[in-house]
């Protein structure tokens, strides 16, 4: 491993135990990404999970899906059921050294999330529980399953996201369990500090739900303070009020420029004879109330401009401008960005069984300068044998034993 | 003699919050509800947030209520950077701290004086988080990161919306939370490596890059697949997985909505059973996975008449019950008034705050049963602690405190 890479392992030394389906798994990877070991128990033949796609070169199978390749990699994989009795014996073993245990327990499970937190601390009163769940583990709705989609519209977040006229909508990216999941690593980091400090762990209780319900910035306070319900409203932006136009403008050409109605380019705009009474009239930029009023004029305005230039020219000059519009970029242009290629965020990782590379992001902080590395997902149990046999010291023979019996 | 209640994780650690706005102050909110010291350093007239809607009443600095709500619990003090005796001030206070935090653009409070190379040398073991929208290098690096035009940039607004229109795009900054809650992980493991070691560092979280990572799936796919994912409301692709019925579906009521996610077939016919295994839920044209996704559309609006016949409550509670994954779309007042699993949870809970009196405030989305976070008191007033900073933490006197304020540093 570069040195480089190593500066960014804050967390090397720290051994997590993840038994986690599609809610948690970021959460993991967050974790491997530190430097901290994080070891997933998968059920022999593989986690159902990894049927999920996309796939690699669209090869449906257990071991091709880049949903997987991307959540898990830096991790290793064993593989163990829970469900037999040598495998809960093993699992207690494992338990002994480990700092974190990190759970997406099923529903209808919830209370004896694996073997209970009361149990595992008997084991080992140094282990942090973390359970990543879509209700949290009491209250009515316990035991209701969570699909991503179910988090969203639970958590409050699709009522504010799609066209009036249209069903709300989910954002793109599984929203639900990103944010259950960037929250269960901050919420296990904060239990290990307080490990750290008096060498006791805890049960940590992360549910979908509110995780979601946080993130939807002025839709609490105006109802909180004004009892006014936000509801879905394209892009009109929340702090203006709830309003009916989106800041989307069409351009000259098919693409879209998000154009808020704060710093415009407005000497862009009279240079080319289109800024109407925008410049003159400067209460517009300063005294919101005033600025809501006259709305569907700058609404109008604005779009007449835009749809004078292309994106490419929009987006040029807008860069050049250090202005707050932008471009509404495809995914295409993202992938092809100048600034990301000179800053190297997308990294060509070696498949030693593909004998290729396959292009991955890379995890986003930078620490001391140093960016963080991704090291290949695990096959199927590929620690096995360092598990069970180098560290529990388990012999062959018993490997293969409890393979044959299915407990591995 | 403390009980488990009265335990907090993060007590003893002290952050100098130079931050603003969003990402940065969900940073220090998190911290500091878990007993953390949290000082935030704002300028003469307050930060942007002090200025955006909804106030109750009247336009003031400390009337605020998105502000309230997310600078809860923490100091507050006013310093004047435009003054050298301010920076000297703010870099004493670094010295007595663990942690800085600020998410200003690239440069500016390197321009002060107090980038990391600077507070390294007075506390070589200091941890400071920086949040700059496109990082500290490139070409994009002087570009305004704001949660809305980093949507736009990122590819997120474009993947928003209704395959036959233009991107929905989003009505609030999510990519603050996102990069706030990123950055707050990052922080805390650097805390816990400062635990192990004795050891600080530099962490850049650049914005743009952490939205672009939350979609690494879909931009693997385009570098492996050649496919450029497009928006498309609610659906899955067939490419990802079989998902039929999933979508948001009208409910009784003006406007109300529920959600279903029906993967395999098991979940299949226990949906059909619930809903009374109507005629048409037996036709050939639903009775695979396969079949199902080929007539998703049809599908859909055969769902849609049963769900207009039920509440969004009554349509959750009817599936979940049969083991479907349903759920009502819900609405702020929905969340705040009447879900009992946010209630179960508390999410919404009230404090005080010295001008606004008692108001509701969002809660943690998480519980450490050990070491709960709380919330003690609302936001600061503008300056509020100035004073008592000054004289607990920096040691000043009465005398140097009002020279400073009369001379406009304070």
């Amino acid at each position: 491993m570069p040195e480089s890479a190593n500066k960014t392992h804050l967390l090397s030394g720290v051994r997590v135990l993840e038994i986690a389906d599609e809610k948690g798994q970021y959460c993991g990877k967050m974790l491997a990404d530190l430097g901290a070991e994080v070891i997933k128990i998968e059920r022999p033949g593989g986690d159902p999970s990894r049927r999920i796609g996309p796939f690699f070169k669209d090869k449906a199978s257990s071991e091709d899906s880049l949903r997987w390749w991307y959540h898990n990699s830096s991790k290793k994989s064993i593989t163990l059921n829970l469900d037999t009795s040598d495998g809960l014996v093993i699992f207690k073993k494992l338990i002994k050294d480990t700092d974190i245990l990190l759970e997406t327990p099923d529903p209808g499970k919830i209370e004896g999330a694996s073997l209970g937190y009361g149990a595992l601390a008997g084991i080992n009163p140094r282990l942090i529980l973390s359970c990543i769940t879509g209700f949290g583990m009491t209250g009515p709705y316990r035991n209701y399953k969570a699909s991503n989609l179910v988090g969203v519209a639970m958590g409050g977040m699709m009522s504010v996201v799609g066209d009036a006229d249209r069903p709300p909508i989910t954002p793109c990216g599984e929203p639900g369990f990103l944010n259950v999941s960037i929250f269960g690593c901050v919420a296990t980091l904060i239990a290990l500090y307080y490990q750290k400090a008096t060498g006791k762990g805890q049960l940590v209780d992360i549910p979908m739900q509110p995780c979601v319900a946080s993130c939807l910035e002025y839709t609490f306070p105006f109802y909180a303070y004004l009892g006014i319900n936000l509801k879905r409203m394209g892009s009109h932006l929340q702090m203006f009020g709830p309003g009916k136009n989106s800041f989307c403008y069409p351009c000259k050409d098919e693409g879209y420029i998000f154009g808020m109605p704060a710093a415009p380019p407005l000497d862009w705009m009279e240079e080319e004879g289109m800024v109407e009474d925008l410049k003159e009239d400067e209460r517009l930029w300063y005294d919101w109330m005033y600025r809501i009023e006259k709305e569907e004029h700058i609404n109008d305005v604005f779009s007449k401009f835009i749809r004078t230039h292309t994106k490419k020219e929009m987006h040029d000059r807008l860069t050049k401008e250090r202005s707050v519009w932008s471009a509404v970029r495809t995914v295409e242009e993202v992938a092809n960005d100048p600034h990301l290629r000179e800053r190297d965020f997308f990294i060509d990782v070696e498949h030693p069984d593909l004998g290729e590379t396959v292009r991955y992001a890379r995890p986003p902080a930078i620490i001391n300068g140093a960016r963080g590395d991704v090291r290949p997902c695990p096959k199927i149990g590929a620690h096995n044998e360092d598990i069970y046999m180098g560290r529990m010291g388990m012999k062959k023979e018993e490997l293969i034993a409890l393979v044959s019996a299915g407990v591995l | 003699m403390k009980t488990s209640k009265d335990k907090k994780a993060l007590e003893g650690v002290r952050v100098v919050d130079f931050t603003w706005a969003l990402a940065g102050p969900l940073v220090t909110k998190t911290l500091g509800d878990f007993g953390a010291e949290i000082i935030k350093i704002e300028r003469e007239d307050g930060e942007i947030a002090r200025r955006v809607p909804p106030f109750p009443d009247r336009v003031d600095v400390n009337r605020a209520g998105g502000f309230n709500n997310r600078n809860r619990n923490k100091y507050g003090m006013k310093l004047n950077m435009k003054d050298p005796r301010g920076v000297e001030l703010a870099k004493k206070l670094v010295s007595k701290s663990h942690l800085v935090i600020e998410n200003y653009a690239s440069g500016v409070i390197e321009k002060w004086g107090l980038g990391y190379d600077e507070l390294s040398k007075i506390k070589p073991d200091i941890i400071m988080t920086s949040m700059p929208g496109f990082g500290h290098s490139g070409p994009y690096r002087r570009n305004i990161g704001y949660g809305q035009n980093l949507h736009a940039f990122s590819s997120w607004f474009d993947l928003t919306g209704y395959p036959d229109r233009p991107p929905s795009g989003f009505s609030f900054a999510y990519s603050d939370y996102i990069v706030g809650g990123f950055a707050t992980a990052i922080t805390l493991a650097a805390l816990n490596h400062w635990k192990e070691t004795g050891e600080g560092c530099y962490i850049e979280i650049p914005q743009f890059e952490t939205l672009v990572g939350t979609l690494g799936v879909t931009y693997m796919d385009y570098f492996v697949n050649h496919r450029a994912a497009n928006r498309r409301g609610n659906t899955v692709p067939p490419y990802v997985r079989a998902a039929a019925p999933h979508g948001s579906y009208p409910c009784k009521g003006e406007d109300r909505w529920c959600v279903i996610s029906v993967f395999t077939d098991e979940e299949w016919k226990a949906f059909r059973k619930a809903i009374g295994s109507p005629e048409w839920t037996k036709e050939d044209r639903y009775s695979t996975t396969l079949s199902r996704l080929e007539n998703a559309d049809e599908l859909d609006k055969r769902v849609a008449s049963w769900t207009r016949e039920y509440t969004p409550d009554e349509v959750m509670t009817i599936l979940q019950e049969a083991g479907v994954a349903a759920g009502a779309v819900r609405e702020i007042r929905d969340l705040v008034d009447m879900d009992p699993q946010m209630k179960e949870l508390k999410f919404y809970v009230e404090a005080e705050h010295p001008e606004l009196g008692k108001r509701l405030f969002e809660n943690n989305v998480f519980n450490l049963y050990e070491t709960p976070g709380k919330i003690k008191r609302g936001a600061p007033l503008l300056g509020e602690h100035t004073d008592f900073i000054c004289k607990e933490i920096l040691g000043m006197t009465e005398d140097e405190i009002n020279q400073y304020l009369i001379e406009g540093v304070l």
